[in-house]
């Protein structure tokens, strides 16, 4: 694999851990046999939601960082 | 697609997911609100109640903090007016020269005013920064519980002004900070004219 190609696409890896920081969160209130997700939530929730909280936030800065990165990149070859 | 789509894509889905969040958490705090409350953590060092209302300021502060900085800089809200002439000729008012004047007027007034703390910013900071220390060690070391093996008088001077030790480190916090910045004016300043001098 090129190295600039993996430097291009490090954004999207950033945008992954978005979505599966989101899906950390998601996962218990899917997995409710009820539809009162708030009864539903067991004593572990709360670690799933800061630990997803973690996550998104972390693959935000991830991903808008290397964006950042290839725009200055791009910017210093013209 | 160009890297500035990009870059908005990644913001409207960081912003959906937060506002989501803050959405999902405040249903839960009006609609059921005698219903919830959240678990208990349980670590080795205590314990920590999340509830829905801290759950909500959690989420509200790392938008505030990680996100919408971001996006104040891509719109671009702050920036300068786009309509603005770019070249200061045109501007009807002050010239580009009469504004660095006024404003070296300003600086050379707020410097003759401050020019105390200028010239004394290394025991000026060196106090303030014995003082905030000084004031944390008394309001979180004496006024925060009673050790066994002190006297009476302790105790009670601990028992009536214990709710001063919040107010107290919020004052000692902002000495320390600016002790700081002198020393590190002082310092900044010392060193750059040192290496002027070689």
């Amino acid at each position: 694999m090129n190295k600039d190609s993996v430097k291009e696409n490090l954004w999207m890896v950033g945008v992954l851990i978005m979505i599966a920081g989101a899906f950390l969160i998601g996962l218990p209130l899917l997995g409710g046999e009820r539809l009162d997700f708030v009864r539903n939530l067991s004593p572990y929730f709360a670690g799933f939601f800061i630990g997803g909280l973690i996550a998104i936030d972390f693959g935000f800065l991830f991903a808008i960082i290397s964006l950042y990165a290839r725009e200055k990149e791009e910017e210093k070859t013209k | 697609m160009n890297n500035t789509t990009k870059i908005r894509i990644v913001l409207v889905v960081a912003t959906a997911i937060h506002l989501f969040l803050l959405g999902y958490l405040l249903w839960i705090k009006i609609a059921r609100m005698s219903a919830f409350e959240w678990q208990i953590f349980v670590f080795d060092f205590g314990t920590i109640i999340v509830t829905e209302g801290t759950a909500f300021v959690t989420v509200a502060f790392s938008f505030a903090i990680f996100v919408f900085p971001f996006i104040i800089y891509e719109t671009g809200f702050l920036d300068n007016d786009p309509d603005e002439p770019p070249d200061p000729d045109v501007e009807g008012g002050q010239t580009v020269e009469e504004a660095e004047e006024a404003f070296d007027r300003f600086v050379e007034n707020v410097n003759r005013r401050i020019d105390y703390v200028n010239r004394h910013a290394l025991p000026i900071g060196s106090i303030l920064i014995i003082i905030g220390f000084s004031i944390i060690g008394v309001a979180n070391v004496y006024l925060q519980g009673e050790g066994a093996y002190w006297h009476e008088w302790q105790k009670e001077i601990t028992r009536k002004y214990e709710f001063l030790a919040l107010p107290l480190g919020l004052i000692a916090l902002p000495s320390l900070i600016i002790g700081f910045a002198l020393i590190g004016l002082y310092l900044h300043r010392h060193l750059h004219s040192a290496g002027k001098e070689k």
